[in-house]
């Protein structure tokens, strides 16, 4: 029996990540922190996803003479498009936290609330 | 050209495709008020087509790029989406229309008339969202329409003239954001688990892999995803906050659209491609939480006469919208065919309700804070508004004579029915809960003798009004071909 699973170990990476993203989100109050952990999550769910589309013993997926099995390409298009909106989910955070810095002068949440 | 106008399908691409256009040439056109009437009434009128060509209980597919369905993505409207995609484009259409100058009111940061151009690209980029989530027959690029739609969301609603809205915003994106991921997470695994993101391909699928680890763990992600998007009971407290903190007339259009949006895929995705016999107990439970929750807590809001807090009206609808969550989890924890038909009736009667109680609620803010500027001690008293808002609190607090009632008639028969005799006295009490709570509402109107609640409407904006209680009563006048229409479903 393969106590630890070798050949799954990218997914217990992933989860990982996936995992200390929502950590670092639900513990940390300052902003810039949060945004932090929320591309850890994002990146998570990358490596998850690529990680599905392997295929054991596979070849890459581009066609060639005596090859039959190739991984899948679908999943790593697929993050292509989550790259994108990840990337933009963070240029509206950091724009954000550049408002909230202008008007409280702090991106800590903990001050902000403080102020009246 | 004449192909273009022949082929009905062309018209499920332009309805993401004319917000697209209207988003980008609203840059430039620069607070053009008839350019962005027009543009959204085209919206709304290619919405129109798409309903009368799915009346028949037809389905209209759309390919990209002409690649067949499990290979290429496809839209896909039935009558069900085409009737929601309507409603919500005709809550957008009502609110550029009416709500046109208003918006300067409080959100000061949109000063001059560049600000406000942005301001309606945004409104059609969470247009391009809906439609698109309301359309799309493939799993991930459900994904990709929700973040559009968020991403404008989350935008709209920092702005307004309080500034902590900022911060509720930021961390709605963060919040938003970790639901999308969970999501998008449980579309990798029933990937995963049945190779296909395309819907239909997925429903033909799923009896192959029934109960399989990895499809159960996917439906979970999925479904956990979408109650947070939705601000089910214990996953509520960012909803309250941003929309008790955002500007009043961002809340005529997105509170509505965005749960609306969240429990329809609920229902698609619980009862017409998955079967919830795993989740029943866990949907009843989360349930009857949310319907306890929905309607016990606007009792314990304060009217606080000192402070003169014009956002009391406000965060009693914000309370009391949980409820509905609650009875759309209960009725999907039926798992029968009645039941999934009521839940879609209640979520159109809901977008109507809702829409018609967060106009009020502008209308009561805006002549207050019209009371504060200019120091007006007298407001006129409008009769008809009044009878706007009986009628409306009358379906809110589902008494006789309105849609509401007939609502909560057929839930209860339909549980009890199904021997849910617990549920039924929970909903019961909570009925009774909310007859308190809009007793205390109509109150506002008139039982102060500070006349506090006195309201100036300008009458063109009342027709706005009038245009919704219309429409609520002419859903309870076709009652029973509505539910005819969806038991074909």
């Amino acid at each position: 029996m393969s106590f630890f699973y070798l050949n799954k170990i990218i997914y217990y990476i992933a989860i990982s990540i996936f995992v200390g993203g929502g950590y670092i989100i639900s513990v940390s109050s300052n902003l810039m922190k949060k945004i932090m952990g929320l591309g850890m999550l994002q990146n998570g769910i990358l490596l998850f996803y690529i990680a599905v589309g392997k295929v054991k013993d596979s070849n890459i997926p581009v066609l060639t003479e005596g090859e039959t099995l190739y991984s899948n390409p679908v999943p790593h298009v697929l993050m292509l498009t989550a790259i994108v909106v990840g990337f933009a989910t963070l240029s509206l955070g950091l724009a954000m936290i550049i408002k909230i810095n202008d008007y409280f002068l702090t991106i800590d949440e903990l001050e902000i609330e403080q102020q009246k | 050209m004449i192909n273009f106008l022949t082929n009905s399908n062309q018209y499920l691409a332009l309805q993401v495709l004319l917000p697209c256009f209207a988003a980008i040439f609203s840059v430039v056109s620069g607070n053009n008020r008839i350019f962005v009437t027009i543009f959204s009434f085209l919206i709304l009128l290619n919405s129109l087509m798409l309903s009368n060509l799915t009346w028949d209980n037809q389905e209209l597919f759309y390919h990209f790029g002409g690649w067949i369905a499990p290979f290429g993505i496809e839209f896909k409207i039935n009558i069900l989406s085409a009737i929601l995609n309507l409603l919500l484009n005709f809550v957008i259409f009502n609110f550029v229309l009416f709500f046109w100058h208003n918006h300067k009111l409080d959100i000061n940061k949109i000063k001059d008339n560049s600000g406000s151009s942005l301001y309606y690209t945004l409104l059609f980029i969470l247009q391009i969202g809906m439609n698109g989530i309301l359309l799309t027959a493939d799993f991930f690029n459900l994904y990709v329409f929700i973040e559009i739609f968020s991403l404008a969301t989350y935008a709209l609603l920092s702005l307004s003239s309080d500034k902590k809205s900022l911060l509720s915003a930021f961390n709605y994106l963060i919040i938003g954001t970790t639901a999308a991921s969970f999501i998008v997470f449980g579309i990798g695994f029933l990937y995963s688990a049945t190779g296909t993101l395309n819907i239909q391909d997925f429903i033909e699928k799923i009896p192959l892999v029934k109960n399989t680890k990895i499809l159960v763990l996917g439906e979970i992600f999925f479904i956990v995803g979408f109650l947070i998007k939705a601000a089910i009971f214990p996953m509520h407290s960012w909803l309250v906050r941003v929309y008790s903190l955002t500007s009043a007339v961002n809340l005529v259009y997105i509170p509505v659209i965005s749960s609306s949006l969240a429990f329809y895929i609920l229902i698609k995705f619980l009862y017409y491609i998955i079967q919830p016999e795993l989740f029943i107990t866990f949907l009843n439970i989360i349930g009857v939480l949310a319907v306890i929750f929905g309607s016990f807590s606007p009792l314990f809001l304060k009217f606080d006469h000192e402070r003169e807090d014009i956002r009391y009206f406000r965060e009693m609808v914000i309370f009391s919208s949980f409820s509905f969550g609650g009875y759309i989890l209960i009725l999907l924890s039926l798992n029968n065919k009645k039941a999934a038909v009521l839940s879609i009736i209640f979520l159109l009667s809901d977008i109507i309700i809702k829409s018609l109680l967060f106009q009020i609620n502008y209308f009561i803010e805006k002549s207050q804070m019209h009371n504060y500027q200019n120091n007006f001690s007298r407001c006129s008293y409008s009769n008809i508004f009044l009878i706007f808002v009986i009628l409306t609190l009358l379906s809110h607090s589902s008494l006789p004579l309105s849609i509401g009632f007939v609502n909560k008639w057929s839930l209860f028969s339909l549980l009890l029915e199904n021997n849910f005799y617990f549920t039924f006295m929970v909903i019961l009490l909570s009925s009774l809960a909310s007859l308190f709570y809009n007793y205390k509402l109509i109150s506002l109107f008139y039982l102060t003798d500070k006349g506090y609640f006195l309201i100036k409407v300008n009458k063109f904006s009342l027709l706005s009004l009038l245009l919704f209680i219309f429409a609520s009563y002419a859903m309870l006048y076709y009652y029973s071909p509505l539910n005819y229409l969806f038991q074909k479903l």
